[in-house]
């Protein structure tokens, strides 16, 4: 299998280019003049506990619009549980100790205010480890996606084929529309949840480790796919585990480690020994790499 | 701009045409052709029975009790024969397509809900809490009264096992499941108590058709009951497609489509068993249909709602009339609980849909 042949076959208009048009109306859209400093998700204060632990304690989190941003931070560091409450799948994120009110915002507008199937059209969530026992098509699974573009009574129109189509050329999935999703393997599957998730037209994308069961090749690829989304107006927010991963492709970056954001910002400055020692309980060196310029981090246990 | 990489075209599916294919070719026939089977079924199950109808009988009976006798100038039937379609034959059968779609649709409606292939429209203590009120009167010998104990009986299990499950927390579906099996196992012993204790000679048989449920002695009561549940909330349940379709990847993934989760199961799981508990009590609790015949059909269909939903109602009537036709003539004079039918063509049905099903599971 050759890993860098792209093929660039599909022809239909960029997912995402509907995102501005259908994201926010009401005046909380962005202007065509695009990307002042409110652009994008801005969570700020965002604390949720269950069963009375502080799962996340006043989280602060951006991801502008045009960019790829990353979040890490060890398993249970609590990512997977800030992206559903930033999502709204979770409940409302509660008021950390001691400090203001949470808020969750996108372009200005209060996200977890908007009645839930606005919000299913202006941010699309693609989960950690999502499957289906039913005899589901590929195409019918990403066909999801345009639920909450649609009336609840009706049925697919030819525009949702149309844009399930892209979606699925883009996430590099067309040949398998017909197959059955149980019948993927794990790196396929995880395709299919992107394009899901991209049949949405989201405004604001967030994923949980989207490179997850991806080999190397097939996860510079997703990277890619998301840098483009950034590029076409997009907010994009992936948890991550691949440090290095991260490190070549994100603009921004939060590290989170029990709950709480330690370090946010350029990659060069967060990802670095200082931090990512003391976080992942490990010994970091930072290389640069040759030709991109960007961190490459190599690592050693603590002695 | 950038795609993924293309996969490798991949293999060709397992067996010839995968669920998609199936689900778009020659597609919008099939609810025409669903609705013209049931037809003629109806038409032609009326004919079949120790006294033989022609089929041109029963259009007359039929015709002439719509008013249309004078229209097409036909000449009535015999009091005795018009008795038997109008009287026996037709609610019978009209109950039996009424029950069959009823349970099929509940039947899909729960398997999506809680993401459990094996769901019934039984699954929360329907059928076990609509047999103890059954079995009461029985035993009571207050007959009349059994319907009314039957859908009593199947609402105070859905409100105990809906109760047990949100006192444990989230109406999630395992504790759903969960609650349900414990509410149904402790209904049923309670039903064998009672009747281990004071059932007595006859009411014995008529306690054992009714657990296995059978429509011998559908009315037009009966027809009304069901059908109108059927139509009613069958309609409604039905037109939910879209919301179901939104939990195949399950609760989070509908609730990031924009579903409010726990509203809707709660909405459907309570649509569910008032439909379920008003066929139960027409025909006490017939088995398989709720659960054999969405996997059926799925294999039609494809996982997506808008076309499963009817067709299942559609192939369910069909299915349990003819069913109840077998009942009535295969050892007549005598007659099986039509329950025994379904459980006798539905148990290797399931089998080889499992054995199908090998591959994907
Ligand atoms: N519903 C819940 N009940 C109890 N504990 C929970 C719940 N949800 C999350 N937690 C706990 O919160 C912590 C954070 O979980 P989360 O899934 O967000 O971690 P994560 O950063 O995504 O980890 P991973 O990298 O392993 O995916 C974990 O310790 C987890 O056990
Ligand atoms: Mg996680």
């Amino acid at each position: 299998m050759s890993g860098t042949t792209r093929t660039t076959a599909h022809v239909a208009p960029p997912v995402g280019t509907d995102a501005r048009r259908d994201g926010l109306g009401d005046g909380v859209g962005r202007g065509p003049s695009g990307r002042d400093g409110t652009d994008g998700l801005d969570a700020a204060r965002v604390s949720w506990s269950v069963d009375g632990r502080l799962v996340l304690d006043g989280v602060d989190c951006t991801a502008p619009t045009g960019a790829v941003s990353g979040l890490l931070g060890p398993n249970g560091s609590g990512k997977s549980t800030l992206l559903r409450v930033l999502a709204g799948v979770r409940a409302a994120p509660s008021t950390a100790p001691g400090g203001g009110a949470a808020q969750v915002r996108f372009d200005g507008a209060d996200l977890l205010a908007l009645p839930r199937r606005r919000r299913a059209r202006v941010l699309a969530l693609v989960e950690q480890d999502a499957t289906t026992d039913l005899p589901l098509s590929v195409l019918d699974a990403v066909l999801l996606g345009r639920i909450p573009h649609r009336s609840l009574l009706a049925g697919d129109s030819a525009h949702d084929r149309e844009v399930a189509r892209a979606a699925l050329a883009r996430a590099g999935m067309a040949a398998f529309a017909e197959r059955e999703v149980a019948t993927l393997s794990g790196g396929e599957r995880q395709r299919v949840h992107l394009a899901r998730a991209l049949a949405q037209e989201p405004a604001l994308l967030l994923l949980d480790e989207p490179t997850n069961h991806l080999d190397i090749a097939a996860q510079l690829d997703t990277m890619r796919v998301l840098r483009d989304l950034a590029d076409d107006g997009v907010a994009v927010l992936a948890a991550l585990h691949d440090l290095n991963l991260a490190a070549q492709t994100c603009d921004h970056v939060v590290v989170l480690a029990d709950g709480r954001v330690v370090a946010a910002g350029d990659v060069h400055e967060v990802l670095v020994p200082e931090v990512l020692d003391a976080v992942y309980g490990v010994r970091c060196e930072v290389l640069t790499h040759p030709r991109t310029g960007r961190p490459v981090l190599t690592f050693t246990p603590q002695d | 701009m950038t795609t993924l990489r293309d996969r490798p075209a991949p293999a060709p599916p397992a067996r010839p045409g995968g669920a998609g294919t199936r689900a778009r070719r020659g597609a919008g026939w099939w609810v025409p052709a669903g609705v013209g089977a049931l037809v003629v079924t109806v038409l032609v199950a009326v004919t079949i029975g120790p006294a033989d109808l022609a089929v041109g009988d029963v259009w007359r009976s039929v015709a002439t009790h719509l008013g249309l006798g004078g229209l097409l100038g036909l000449e009535p039937l015999g009091a005795l024969q018009d008795g038997m379609v109008w009287q026996l034959r037709l609610p019978r059968v009209l109950t039996a397509a009424a029950v069959g779609a009823g349970l099929a649709v509940c039947g899909v409606v729960m398997q999506s809900l809680t993401r459990n292939p094996l769901a019934d429209p039984y699954l929360l203590g329907l059928s076990s809490g609509a047999s103890l009120g059954a079995v009461l009167v029985l035993v009571a010998g207050w007959t009349v009264l059994l319907p009314v104990a039957a859908f009593g009986g199947a609402v105070l299990a859905l409100v105990a096992a809906l109760g047990l499950a949100g006192a444990l927390g989230a109406l999630t579906p395992t504790r759903t499941v969960l609650a349900g099996l414990a509410v149904s196992q402790l209904a049923a012993a309670a039903t064998s108590f009672v009747i281990f204790w004071s059932a007595t000679g006859d009411s014995y048989r008529e306690i054992l058709s009714w657990l296995m449920g059978s429509v011998a002695g559908a009315t037009w009561t009966s027809v009304a009951v069901a059908g109108g549940a059927t139509i009613v909330l069958g309609t409604l349940l039905a037109s939910t497609g879209s919301v179901l379709d939104a939990f195949t990847f399950g609760d989070t993934a509908a609730s990031a489509l924009g579903v409010d989760v726990a509203r809707v199961r709660w909405t459907l799981l309570v649509g569910v068993a008032l439909l379920t508990g008003a066929l139960v009590s027409q025909s006490g609790s017939i088995g398989f249909v709720g659960l054999i015949l969405p996997h059926a059909v799925r294999l039609l269909t494809g996982a997506r709602h808008r076309l499963l939903l009817p067709l299942s109602a559609l192939f369910g009537a069909t299915f349990l009339v003819w069913a109840d036709t077998l009942a009535r003539t295969v050892f007549a004079p005598r007659e099986l609980p039509v329950g025994i039918v379904t459980a006798a063509i539905g148990a290797p049905v399931f089998a080889l849909l499992l054995w199908r099903g090998r591959k994907v599971a």
